[in-house]
């Protein structure tokens, strides 16, 4: 079974330290996540980071999903179940500049196999997906 | 934090600078599809996509500006509405349906409104006279013909 390339206790450090104001990490693709989260909930830019960062510390190594490829570096995919009424898809990665780079922060918008054989299934519809995530 | 160096999550690409953002901002926020900033920020640009990064701290930042370019630009439109119209802010108040504490909050940048209302008030400010005379609960709707049946 594919195992996490980042260690997340670090990666939830990181998170905590952000939350805080320090430099530990960044949004790398705010489509994928921070405006994807205001789209869905209606929320500022505060409001998403937030729900973010409450989704990320809620991860457990029985969430993660699978290692990708993303230009040339790999991040870790995990699949966070019934968090604020939907599933989530959730990419990261930790840069060589040693930063945490929250790359993705969703709704699933396609069944996702976690590592353990769980599977979760699509949390949101073709009607509710924001306008520059329709096909 | 300096993204001089990063690459973009959306292109690949190592873009990055720094630039002030005004204008439009094809973003959502709130119930808002997309705003429109009169308030300037500075945050990190992708050259390649124009994709923006968003750095710890930033988020207040962009909430701030775009919470205060929504305020003026309703507080400017109901000027607008008074100044062409005639009518008072009592009166406008009405016509919309809003409490005149409600609208006052706006006039003075304290509130900021939904989208909707938003809208409604930059479609009016447009052209205030004949669209406030529509908007009185009184217009004559029979001269006008816009019912269809009885």
């Amino acid at each position: 079974m594919q195992t996490p390339k980042f260690d997340l206790e670090d990666v939830k450090r990181r998170i905590v330290d952000w939350r805080n104001g320090q430099e530990s990490g960044w949004f790398s693709a705010t489509p994928c996540s921070t405006d994807y989260v205001i789209h869905i909930f209606e929320c500022d830019q505060l409001g998403a980071e937030n729900i973010i960062f409450d989704g990320i510390l809620k991860l457990e190594e029985s969430n993660f999903s699978q290692r990708v490829s993303l230009w040339g570096d790999v991040a870790d995919e995990y699949g966070l179940e019934s968090y604020l009424g939907h599933n989530w898809y959730i990419k990261f990665m930790i840069g060589n500049d040693d930063d945490l780079e929250e790359i993705s922060f969703h709704p699933c918008e396609k069944d996702m196999t976690l590592a353990s054989g769980k599977n979760l299934t699509t949390s949101i519809s073709e009607d509710e997906l924001p306008h520059w995530r329709k096909k | 934090m300096d993204l001089s160096k990063k690459r973009c999550g959306e292109c690949g690409e190592k873009a990055y600078k720094k630039q002030k953002i005004d204008g439009q901002w094809k973003r959502p926020w709130k119930d808002f599809p997309s705003v429109f900033l009169t308030k300037a920020l500075e945050l990190w640009v992708c050259g390649e996509c124009n994709a923006h990064a968003v750095t710890p701290r930033d988020s207040e930042k962009i909430d701030v500006a775009i919470e205060a370019s929504i305020r003026s630009q309703v507080s400017q439109f109901l000027d607008v509405i008074n100044a062409k119209s005639g009518l008072k802010f009592e009166t406008i108040a009405v016509r919309l349906g809003y409490s005149p504490s409600y609208i006052s909050s706006l006039k003075n940048e304290k509130t900021t409104p939904a989208f909707k209302l938003w809208n409604q008030l930059k479609s009016i400010s447009i052209n205030p006279k004949i669209e406030m005379e529509q908007l009185d609960p009184d217009f004559d709707i029979i001269g006008s013909n816009i019912l269809l049946r009885a």
